[in-house]
């Protein structure tokens, strides 16, 4: 049991998990660039050249739009989520007020609901306002989703990181929001930072919500513009293939940049006061 | 965040605030929104007052200043269908000056999960595709959603275009939801849809098969020799649904007779005919003798079609609005499944989608003028000219589908659907029956055709579901 | 991710914890309610209130657009009687054992392989791992679709090494298409779980091995007395995310099966949507779905007790 071979084991080990991980996505980009209009689902890695069904099935698929659709949605909610979680975190975290805990469980609660068992009182309600079919119809319930947990992840880090300093801030005379803005935003970063890239996750690829609160609109997001394909009389894998790398492409974009400092947000984030 | 909906808290009816207890913020919007939530129920059921206005002043507008007319389709995914739609569209734009069409595509099951909550808000299209059956076009008529079209239909003769057996399938319904059939005219279908058996007549005449079977004892003679000569010879695919569905419809047709199946989808009676047993043991014995695609369990309908249409296996059930290209279009053939009498023909075959004006649409009297249009003769040659199926029938199908130079399945969908209108019995698709019918067969069917359960324990999973809504029903209508 | 494991303080109750240096001088603690009530308001408005009107229109008998109809508990009633219903719930119990169970017995045998080890790299491995985690499930439905397809890539791969006898139309085959849509989930969860657990076991200090040794542990002892232990905190995580994941899993049924074959794949989630939108029935997809919050809530509950007690 020397060292080496045991990082031969770590590493085998590792690639073999990584492959089984990538292998299906690898499989699909090459079905995607394989011939439209075949009925068969075998991927020919000699003929996967057809770079045109890219332009096909955007074009096809409306992705102009829905693409647009998607980014304006998820970033308004990634942006506004996390100004909300932040301060609402610090308010359960530091902060003594009555019936913090109990508003603090409704919080929890949040993240259990399934969406589905709540979608047609949802969609009622935002219409009897005037929300459905419009972005806000979809924000908005997104937003709520998402603060349920940002405000769990906020108040984690501060719990854990943040109250020594916050003393000391209050002692040298700061109020409330300067000790906020001034010590704990900038700490607070790769926190921040890792709950916008869930966010942005969850939210791109969020299929349900944006179907029903969408459905009286021409609005239409980009796993929508996917299912489209789906439902299709006769399954064109290569071009089923090709919206479905173009639907996830966002997400492993901005998951792949910002991961250096996701990591080090959940690493923070795990450390163990 | 200008449209804030603290306006409708104000209204709502009960407002609960416990003073006592600073948080009262977060409690207090929670009551009211729930309040406001509990008004929103109500707020639906009183909104034809401004449709009526609307309708009122659509005529003038028409006419004169610049209207949009908006149409929404649930054809999402069919090319030549929306290619279709668009010369349509630019014709009807044509002849009536002023008027623009912001047509809208949506996908068919998109379309139909949401038209419930979308035409019960006051944002709706003026002219919109719409699912026949209790559980979708039942629904919305019982719930006041829609405009009956009985004036246009009587002023237009759209019965002299289609036959009032096919306006009455596809659109008719009581007022109140609960009869099928009968009733005000709420929909019109412009395309034809019916369901028939693809052949490989190719592959049959390597096989020493000379013609489309007549009789089910024909069809499964056919079946065996396609065994013994290694062809698979029902290309069959049950994850969707709908292929086991027809195939049960057309079997028990053979069985009895059409006017059963008619029967049964309209819910003459609460019982279920005991021929459906007989059917039963059909689909299994079939399943179990390996006629059908292998791993048909897990391929849809299309899948098989298309494996089909490559030149996979000798027959397969499929829509006429399935048909496909091929480059040997000469090689296949679209049938009605062989009832067994030589004098009755009869399909599964009603329309495609068929079109609808919301109660709350803003251009109602445009919106009949739409449809009156695209179920009317110069749509027709468009659509034959786009391989599609006209629901209304000239009797010059014939001609338009030679000077098109349509062959093989394109040319029988056209030719048969015309040939089933004018002289043979039109089916309701059997789903139609309740609601929740189509997930019932879809799901029991198979099961019983991988031996999952007995085809006793198929039959009374059926009756249940059917007898539940049919009492349900009639207890109520 | 650290935020689930505020979560499972939550739900164990710790919330109490008040800070004991939370009230500066002079700063009114009550100004804390400044901060949170954006938070509130937007949870509350498009959250919390649907779910309780969600909760109300589970006492009715509604179709969507016709007159409401009062049947108090006659929905909930309906849950237990219909054996379809109930055999969803069995099916979403199955399923924790592929989302949960599976990808922590992978997650914990591989880290328990490399946990003496500094390997190099780990953020391209951590990154590449979680890729299944980010794609959205409508995607992963439609790729899994194609790889267990009749004549698709699994099934051509285990006839071309001669294993025919194996091969068959995973979805659908009555007894296998819930453990293929199960491996699904496994595919999802692994990378995660093994990126979370590479996570925690490199904060464990390399001494405590060292002691191990000393002691003369063998690998197995190493892994129980100091691997296991210093990982409770990321396992008890692994457990809420991956069970939760489990029993509301809907887009990848709704895309992969729809349910079938039969009813072999059926989740509440999935007749929730179903009885929702397909058939119509409002209330009694309401009572599925607060059912299926309490069991949600039930099981993280049982997840963060046995954790503590582990503790």
């Amino acid at each position: 049991m020397t060292g080496r071979s045991d990082r031969y084991w770590g590493y085998g080990l590792l690639v073999i998990a990584t492959i089984v991980a990538l292998a299906p996505v690898v499989g699909v980009l090459i079905l995607s660039l394989g011939e439209s209009g075949r009925v068969g689902a075998q991927i020919d890695l000699a003929n996967a050249n057809n770079w045109g069904n890219f332009a096909e099935v955007w074009s096809k698929g409306g992705f102009s739009s829905s693409m647009m659709t998607s980014a304006v949605i998820t970033i308004t909610v990634v942006l506004v989520s996390v100004c909300l979680s932040v301060p609402a975190g610090y308010g359960f975290a530091l902060m003594s007020f009555k019936g913090r805990s109990w508003i603090f469980y409704l919080f929890v609660l949040g993240i259990l609901i399934p969406i589905e068992a709540m979608i047609i009182p949802l969609y009622f309600d935002l219409r009897s306002v005037n929300l459905a079919n419009s972005y806000l119809g979809v924000i908005l319930p997104e937003i709520g989703f998402s603060v349920a947990f940002g405000v769990f992840w906020m108040r984690a880090y501060f719990i854990q990181s943040a109250r020594s300093l916050v003393e000391a801030a209050w002692l040298d005379g700061a109020n409330s929001w300067q000790t906020l803005t001034r010590i704990l935003v900038p700490l607070a970063r790769p926190q921040m930072l890792t709950l916008s890239v869930l966010f942005f996750v969850w939210n791109w690829n969020d299929f349900l919500l944006p179907l029903i609160m969408l459905s009286g609109s021409d609005l239409q997001t980009a796993p929508m513009s996917l299912v489209f394909f789906v439902g299709q009389r006769s399954t064109d894998y290569a071009y089923l293939a090709a919206a479905a790398i173009i639907t996830i492409t966002p997400v492993i974009i901005v998951f792949v940049a910002l991961q250096k400092s996701f990591t080090r947000g959940l690493l923070a984030g795990a450390v163990k006061e | 965040m200008s449209d804030h909906p603290e306006n409708s808290w104000r209204n709502g009816p009960g407002r609960h605030r416990r003073t006592h207890w600073f948080a009262a913020p977060a409690i207090g919007i929670v009551a009211l929104a729930l309040a406001a939530c509990g008004s929103s129920t109500s707020s639906s059921s009183s909104a034809s007052a401004p449709a009526t206005e609307a309708a009122a002043s659509a005529p003038a507008s028409a006419a004169a200043e610049p209207t949009t007319l908006w149409v929404q389709s649930g054809n999402g995914g069919s090319d030549a269908v929306l290619k279709a739609y668009e010369e349509i569209n630019a014709a009807f734009e044509a002849a009536n000056p002023g008027v623009s069409i912001k047509f809208e595509v949506k996908g068919f099951t998109d379309l139909v999960d949401t038209l419930k909550l979308q035409l019960s808000g006051d944002d709706v299209p003026d002219v919109t595709q719409v699912n026949q059956g209790y559980g979708s076009l039942g629904q919305l008529v019982g719930a006041g959603l829609l405009t009956p079209l009985d004036d246009a239909a009587t002023a237009q003769d759209w019965a002299g275009r289609q036959g009032e057996s096919l306006l009455a399938v596809n659109g008719r319904f009581s007022p109140d939801g609960k009869t099928m059939g009968s009733g005000d005219l709420y929909a019109v279908a412009d395309r034809g849809a019916w369901v028939g058996l693809f052949m490989n007549v190719a592959k049959a005449a390597e096989l020493g098969i000379s013609g489309p079977p007549t009789t089910v004892d024909e069809l499964v003679a056919q079946m065996e020799t396609a065994k013994a000569g290694g062809v698979t010879p029902f290309m069959f695919g049950a994850s969707d649904g709908g292929e086991q569905i027809w195939l049960m419809a057309d079997l028990l047709m053979a069985d009895t007779s059409p006017q059963v199946l008619t029967d049964v989808i309209n819910g003459t009676s609460k019982q279920l005919p005991p021929e459906m047993l007989d059917v039963a043991n059909t689909m299994q014995d079939w399943a179990e003798a390996g006629y059908f695609t292998e791993g048909w369990a897990a391929l849809t309908s299309t899948d098989v079609l298309g494996m089909f249409a490559e030149g996979d296996g000798l027959f397969s059930l499929n829509g006429s609005w399935n048909v496909f290209q091929s480059d040997t279009p000469e090689n296949f053939r679209l049938v009605p499944f062989p009832l067994g009498s030589a004098t009755e023909l009869a399909a599964i075959a009603t329309g495609d989608l068929p079109w609808a004006v919301p109660s709350k649409a803003k251009n109602p009297d445009l919106a009949k003028k739409y449809i009156d249009f695209i179920t009317g003769p110069e749509a027709s040659t468009i659509w034959i000219k786009n391989g599609q199926v006209p629901a209304s029938v000239s009797g010059n199908e014939a001609q338009e589908v030679e000077a098109n130079g349509l062959v093989g399945v394109s040319a029988d969908a056209i030719l048969q659907w015309a040939n089933l209108v004018t002289n043979g019995t039109t089916e309701p698709f059997p789903d139609w029956a309740t609601p929740t019918w189509y997930d019932t067969i879809a799901k029991s069917s198979t099961a019983l055709m991988a031996g999952e359960i007995t085809p006793q324990e198929f039959v009374d999973a059926l009756q249940a579901d059917y007898g539940a809504f049919t009492a349900e029903r009639k207890a109520s209508s | 991710m650290t935020s689930l494991t505020a979560r499972i303080k939550a739900a164990g109750g710790r919330v109490n914890d008040a800070p004991s240096g939370g009230r500066a001088p002079g700063e009114p603690s009550r100004i804390g309610y400044l901060y949170i009530l954006p938070a509130v308001i937007i949870y509350g408005l498009f959250v919390f209130a649907p779910f309780l009107h969600s909760i109300y229109l589970s006492l009715f008998d509604w179709d969507g657009v016709s007159p409401m109809e009062f049947v108090g508990l006659k929905n909930y009633g309906a849950i237990w009687t219909n054996p379809i219903f109930r055999s969803a719930f069995v099916h979403s119990l199955e399923l924790v054992f592929f989302y949960t169970v599976l990808p922590l017995a992978i997650g914990l045998v591989l880290v328990s392989a490399i946990q003496r080890t500094r390997v190099r790299g780990t953020a391209f491995f951590r990154t590449a791992l979680f890729i299944p985690y980010v794609i959205a499930p409508t995607v992963i439905a439609v790729i899994w679709r194609w790889i267990l397809a009749p004549k698709g890539p699994l099934n051509s791969a285990l006839d071309a090494v001669g294993l025919e006898a194996i091969s068959r139309p995973w979805l659908g085959d009555f007894t296998f298409a819930l453990p293929s849509v199960g491996m699904v989930g496994t595919w999802v969860m692994f990378g995660l779980v093994l990126a979370l657990l590479l996570a925690g076991v490199q904060k464990i200090p390399q001494e405590r091995y060292e002691a191990a040794r000393v002691d003369g542990a063998g690998r197995w002892m190493e892994f129980r007395a100091v691997t296991l232990p210093g990982l409770r905190y990321e396992i008890t995580v692994v457990l809420v995310l991956t069970v939760t994941s489990a029993l509301r899993n809907f887009d990848i049924i709704y895309v992969m099966t729809s349910g079938g074959p039969g009813y072999a794949t059926v989740v509440p989630s999935y007749l929730v949507y179903q009885q929702a939108f397909k058939v119509g029935a409002v209330g009694a997809a309401a009572a599925m779905g607060a059912v299926l919050v309490i069991l949600t809530i039930v099981v993280n509950l049982l997840v963060a007790r046995g954790s503590r007690g582990a503790s």
